[in-house]
């Protein structure tokens, strides 16, 4: 027996009003989710509709919606793949808050966004309806339950068609429901239909011709479909941008930039989230001179860079962060050795195995002061996928003039998320500088440290009269072990110097926003779209708040007490873990605070205080602005 | 080893009329015990160094951590003294980008088959061209007398007083069964013409040179050995033209093998001990790609770079 | 890719040489780059140039001024010596511009194969010039002398020169083949090519075979890889069904007979004077070979010596398809 579903419920009669008399709503953003079974090419029909926004001139940023296993058992809720895309008339730089339209395959995947809190109150939902009279019971009940669950809101169901329809063209609809649903996303927000096209070919390039035609017809049955039963549209202006612009992931960014600042080898061992920069790098990086080593496991891939490193070529290792702790003898030993080596992790949830796709910043503190001993490193943190093409080189740069190691944190959010940004205008001096093997002149050792600043040249193999051995034991300027009080102690010296001499040549971070106010929202990486878009409403609410995002961790730019302190509260937002000062048996005392928190009390001796969730998703400007609203000191003004 | 080179800067006209002596690679005096077998061992890779006459700026040693990784401070050449069992994958790096330079690796027994083993098996599989060393005592030594993979079976040590309770792995024979052995050879610190002769062997081979070397630890298992260095009739020598050829070695040794360094059967045979010992080149074989040439990549200018890294922009463009 | 499927992968050995001295050319030009970029600059200079080098995130976040300090530069000034690597630049871009070309030489009709290749050597050798002129500047050495970038003949390269420079393609007319003066240029690890044209005598290379070079005679290009792949010096010809096909590889073994493989004999013996030489001479030159690659009465054989396959007949003249091949690569296509 089928459940009558609630009349708000009911799906709109697919009416027959050709487009003509579609109302259009102009809109300055807009956020749509494509969901199907893992499989059945939401991602690609997402991932197009975002790339063709992009060339029409609109901001974009996508996510990945991504089940937890490769092939997950079809219509459920953990099944659910695809992509959200949010696209605006002006730069977007976060995700958003929830999704005003889905396309949905089945039912289930549906309930897992709504689950999720990813659809907003009144989203417009199209939903392929062919579940609601399949022949199997099951299936039919599973549908009225979901009905049953989604009820009583002020959604917009559409019901779509989607595999009656593609059986006209083709005899698995399963493998073309996606071009389907790009026809019906092409029309309902007016996207440039050879764009589209175009985007399509780009994608069968090697593939038969006819598997592209029989993709094109789909997608033009999904674009006929809407323009005769959907009775709205959506327009987005697009402004064309005065610039060249790219739309790429944080992990292209990393690979391009990797490429761009000289780098001559990426030494890996496969893990989520990383692992698609090497993908990409390993597709290309041959053809610039360079190789990607898939080495045993992450200790190896570390050591193999460092080797490189130290045999003066440029070598970077890329990893997440079950990686980063597998490295951290290696990367006390290139501190120790003063060897040149870029690190990147892109973070995902931990500890431990965690949440191997999800986005997390957690891994800072472990960055920071992961390795054993004293050992004194740059971190720095991207945090756009602009900034994960430029840090490279900058990271390349900073590592050989300190000669040492910068870990670069991006994270999951970053890497998977595809954002449009200036085409960056590579330069000759952004490579690195060749190999030069001139012999050593007299008398320099290997490690000669500037007394004042711990800096020293550096020699690398290859150059006559250079002969030295490295060596991760502690060593004077000759690079001899000793053990004694003096040799240890100048050691740690100078190579901590050499940091407080860089922090000194790092300049004070910019406020977002009024200088002075009752609360400073302070982050780092993937983050800062999302705060800046939540700092701008809530200013718009008459806060008094402003925003500091780091990209230097550590060292940690200048002066940031002097800042804190113009501010009546201060508090940093972050994807990691911390008490809720509100639950049982936790007291200011035995708070564990966020990992940037943390950071700056210990640095500033200022009361800095956290918000900070794990929720494996990028954090939602909304939700960021209610904490804000309710992190506001008391007597603050409003 | 290898005449690549990276630049045309990188050797001058007048370096290479210069003539190496043994005290061009003297460095600090060593510091392992008296009757330490690495002193032997030193010095025979001091020879194989004048004799192969490889200018010091351009050989790398790298070791990990123990007695037996102190060696790049004791050879003058560059060196990098790693972390324990992590000597291999550091020198995979220094050889895969810079070819030209020739690299000896230097590792203990722990090194090697117990922290170190994956990268072990796994060079063993990439066939860089160098030379990889493992002095075998049989025992921890600069831990002071634990446990190690190859201890005799019953050995005491500090961390199995009773004696050791696994048998011993068999370095060989582990080598031996890893896809893409290239040059198998062992030799014994108590006869440095042999060692010499073999590490010269090992030099020359193009690709991954793996030598165990037989060490004698004065302090820890002076016994393991004893009876091999008083009797020579434990010892049987693999002779064949493609192997070690060390004349001085022939009245001394009686027991002696024919083996072909191409025959791997009969090296894997030969690796499993039956009470003799056995010197020599178990295995070798040139044929295997090697890693270095099989990745290497063509140069290009900065020009070319940008050039083509525009290209690969526009792939992204919007 | 060759043209001919069979027939290029022999040569594809010839790929490394050549692709590893075009990156030396390109490495050392990048060297040259840096150093003038180095020496050019001034404090102010310095700090535009790290700007630059730290990339736009960095704008607005690091001082340059104050990270320029890091740099360690070669302060020199010297507006000649900036000159002369200039110039030493020029040089090798040129070079690694020519790739392959470099390696490819034609000996018109009437022409002298041992001019030609002196010619082409001493081109390469510019490459060599250009780094001595550099060395001598980085070493502070440079005397004011114009830092001459010119040809440098064979006779005048170190023993690290004569073993990187890459392998030599001539083609020649088998009428102009007079090889016997080529012998100065086998050293090291240099290799000649003779891709023949024509008629020629029939064992036009026996007279090399000494014990540390490697020579080949074949038709179809069959042993070119085994040729290609030896550490020592070589000379190589392809030459038509008329001559004679051997191989002499020095590391087969000790004796002549042992490193020499013979192929074919020409069943005709020479009836006319060809390349200067009689056919008294041209019958001499046979006899050698065949006398080296005969093991003395008594002598006992090392290993079963194999038994001469029988060369394959192609109709294809080798010398064409070889230049092809060649071209065929030199327009860099692994750039893309
Ligand atoms: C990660 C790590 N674990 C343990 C040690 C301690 N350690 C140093 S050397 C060594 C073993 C040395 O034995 P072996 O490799 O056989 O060399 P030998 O000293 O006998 O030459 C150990 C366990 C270390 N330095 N690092």
């Amino acid at each position: 027996m089928r459940i009558a579903a609630p009349a708000a419920l009911l799906p709109d009669k697919a009416s027959e009003t050709p487009a003509a008399v579609a109302t259009v709503t102009t809109l300055p953003g807009h956020t749509l989710e494509v969901v199907s079974d893992s499989g059945e090419g939401a991602q690609r029909c997402a991932q197009i509709f975002g790339t063709v926004s992009a060339k029409m001139g609109n901001g974009i940023w996508t996510v990945e919606i991504i089940p937890a296993e490769i092939q997950p058992p079809p219509r459920h809720p953990t099944s659910a793949s695809g992509n959200r895309v949010r696209i605006g008339t002006g730069a977007v730089t976060n995700w958003g808050d929830a999704a005003d339209l889905i396309v949905a395959f089945n039912e289930q995947a549906l309930l897992q966004r709504f689950r999720l809190g990813a659809l907003a109150d009144d989203a417009i939902i199209l939903i392929e309806d062919m579940w609601a009279t399949h022949a199997d019971p099951q299936i039919r009940n599973a549908w009225d339950d979901a009905m049953e669950e989604l009820g009583g809101r002020s959604f917009r169901f559409i019901n779509v068609p989607m595999e009656e329809q593609c059986l006209t063209i083709v005899d698995n609809a399963r493998l073309g429901k996606n071009m389907f649903a790009l026809g019906l996303l092409t029309c309902i927000y007016g996207r440039d239909l050879d764009l589209v096209r175009d985007a399509i070919a780009q994608g069968f390039l090697k593939k038969a011709k006819s598997a592209l035609q029989t993709n094109l017809d789909l997608f033009e049955l999904g674009h006929r479909w809407a323009e005769q039963h959907i009775d709205f549209r959506i327009a987005v202006p697009a402004v064309k941008p005065d610039r060249a612009m790219v739309a790429m992931n944080g992990n292209q960014a990393i690979a391009l930039g990797s490429i761009a600042a000289g780098m001559e080898l990426c030494a890996m061992y496969p893990i989520t989230p990383a692992t698609s920069a090497s993908h990409y790098l390993s597709d290309v990086f041959e053809k610039f001179g360079g190789i990607v080593h898939q080495a045993e496991d992450e200790i190896a891939a570390i050591g193999v860079a460092l080797g490189s490193s130290f045999a003066g070529k440029v070598a970077f290792t890329i990893t997440s962060g079950p990686g980063l702790a597998l490295k951290t003898e290696f990367i006390a030993l290139a501190i120790m050795t003063e060897t040149p080596l870029v690190l990147v992790d892109v973070q995902r949830g931990g500890p431990s195995t965690g949440l191997p796709t999800k986005v997390e910043q957690s891994d800072l503190l472990a960055a920071l002061y992961g390795q054993p001993g004293d050992a004194p490193h740059v971190v720095m943190a991207p945090a756009t996928m602009e900034e994960c093409f430029l840090c490279m080189t900058t990271a390349r740069r900073i590592a050989e003039a300190l000669r040492t190691v910068v870990i670069v944190l991006s994270d999951a959010n970053l890497a998977s998320g595809v954002q449009r940004f200036p085409r960056p205008e590579p330069s000759e001096h952004w490579l690195a500088q060749p190999l030069d093997l001139a012999p050593v002149r007299d008398g320099l050792r290997p490690y000669d440290w500037d007394p004042q600043r711990g800096v020293s040249p550096r020699i690398v193999p290859g150059q006559p009269g250079g002969m030295f051995t490295a060596t991760g034991l502690s060593h004077d300027e000759a690079s001899h072990v000793g053990y004694t009080p003096d040799v240890h102690e100048r050691g740690c010296q100078m190579r901590s110097r050499k940091l407080a001499l860089f922090q000194q040549m790092l300049e004070p971070p910019a406020v977002n926003g009024d200088p002075t106010g009752d609360l400073l929202v302070v982050g780092w990486g993937s983050t800062l779209g999302a705060i800046e878009e939540a700092v701008e409403r809530a200013r718009q609410e008459g806060l008094s708040v402003s925003s500091l995002h780091l990209r230097f961790l550590s060292p940690l730019e200048p002066g940031l007490k002097e800042i804190f302190q113009r501010f009546g509260k201060v508090m940093t937002i972050e994807i990691n873990y911390s008490d809720d000062p509100t639950d049982p048996f936790f007291t200011s005392e035995n708070r564990r605070r966020g990992q940037l928190c943390w950071l700056l009390r210990a640095h500033t001796l200022v009361d800095v205080d956290c918000w900070t969730r794990v929720p494996g998703e990028p954090l939602r400007p909304g939700q960021i602005l209610q904490a804000i609203r309710e992190s506001m000191p008391q007597g603050g003004s409003r | 080893m290898s005449d690549l080179c990276c630049s045309l800067l990188s050797s001058t006209p007048d370096s290479e009329e210069r003539e190496w002596t043994i005290s061009d690679y003297e460095a600090a005096l060593a510091r392992w015990c008296p009757g330490c077998g690495d002193h032997a061992i030193l010095a025979a890779v001091q020879r194989m160094l004048e004799a192969e006459q490889l200018p010091p700026e351009q050989t790398v040693f790298v070791s990990g951590i123990g007695c037996a990784s102190r060696f790049p401070h004791y050879v003058r050449a560059y060196g990098f003294h790693g972390i324990h069992g992590r000597a291999l994958p550091i020198a995979t790096g220094v050889k895969l980008r810079r070819p030209d330079l020739n690299v000896f690796v230097v590792m203990g027994d722990g090194d090697c088959c117990s922290i170190g083993a994956a990268h072990w098996i796994h060079s063993i599989r990439y066939n860089l061209d160098m030379v990889a060393l493992m002095l075998d005592n049989g025992v921890y030594g600069l831990t002071k007398n634990q446990t190690s993979p190859t201890s005799p079976r019953g050995l005491p040590s500090n961390t199995q007083p009773r004696g050791a309770i696994l048998p011993p792995l068999n370095p060989i024979s582990a080598t031996l069964g890893v896809a893409n052995a290239s040059f198998v050879a062992q030799t014994a610190d108590w006869l440095p013409a042999h060692v010499f002769a073999t590490l010269r062997e090992a030099f020359r081979h193009h690709g991954f040179a793996f030598v165990r070397v037989l060490q004698r630890c004065p302090k820890y298992t002076e016994n393991i050995f004893s009876t091999l260095v008083h009797d020579p009739g434990l010892v049987e020598l693999m002779v064949h033209p493609d192997g070690v050829v060390v004349p001085e070695l022939d009245r001394m040794f009686k027991n002696k093998v024919q083996h072909d360094p191409a025959d791997l059967d009969a090296a894997r045979r030969l690796a499993v001990s039956d009470g003799n010992v056995r010197l020599g080149v178990f295995y070798r074989n040139e044929t295997h790609p090697v890693y270095e040439e099989t990745r290497a990549v063509p140069a290009r200018s900065a020009g070319e770079k940008l050039a083509l890294l525009n290209t690969e922009l526009d792939r992204y463009a919007v | 890719m060759p043209s001919d499927g069979r027939f290029g992968p022999a040569f594809d050995g010839f790929q490394a040489p050549l692709s590893a001295f075009r990156s030396l050319l390109v490495n050392t030009g990048e060297e040259v780059r840096a150093m003038l970029l180095g020496r050019r600059s001034t404090l102010e200079s310095r700090a535009a140039r790290v700007a630059a080098e730290l990339g736009p995130l960095a704008a607005g976040r690091i001082d340059p001024e104050r990270f320029a300090t890091l740099v360690f530069d070669h302060q020199d000034a010297d507006p000649a010596a900036a000159e002369i690597l200039e110039r030493a630049l020029d040089v090798l871009t040129d070079l690694a511009d020519r790739g392959e070309r470099l390696s490819l030489v034609q000996v018109s009709a009437g022409g002298n194969l041992y001019d030609a290749v002196a010619r082409a050597l001493g081109e390469i050798g510019r490459a060599f010039s250009a780094a001595r002129a550099i060395l001598e500047i980085r070493s502070g050495r440079h005397g004011g002398d114009d830092g001459g970038v010119g040809p440098l003949p064979f006779g005048r390269w170190t023993k690290a020169e004569r073993r990187l420079a890459p392998p030599l393609v001539v083609r020649v007319h088998g009428s102009d083949l007079r090889p016997a003066a080529l012998a100065e240029f086998l050293d090291g690890r240099q290799k000649i090519i003779l891709a023949v044209e024509g008629q020629c005598v029939p064992a036009p290379l026996a007279r090399f075979i000494t014990p540390g070079t490697y020579v080949l005679q074949t038709a179809d290009g069959s042993g070119i890889d085994r040729f290609a792949a030896w550490e020592g010096p070589g000379i190589a010809a392809l030459v038509p069904e008329s001559a004679a096909f051997f191989e002499h590889d020095p590391a087969a073994g000790a004796a002549p007979w042992e490193r020499i493989t013979i192929t074919h004999l020409p069943e005709k013996l020479p009836r006319r004077t060809l390349a200067g030489l009689s056919a008294r001479q041209q019958a001499e030159e046979i006899d050698l070979l065949r006398s080296l690659a005969t093991r003395p009465a008594g002598v006992e054989s090392v290993a079963g010596a194999p038994t001469p396959a029988p060369a394959a007949k192609k109709k294809d003249d080798p010398a064409d398809k070889l230049a092809a091949w060649l071209l065929s690569r030199v327009d860099l296509s692994n750039l893309g």
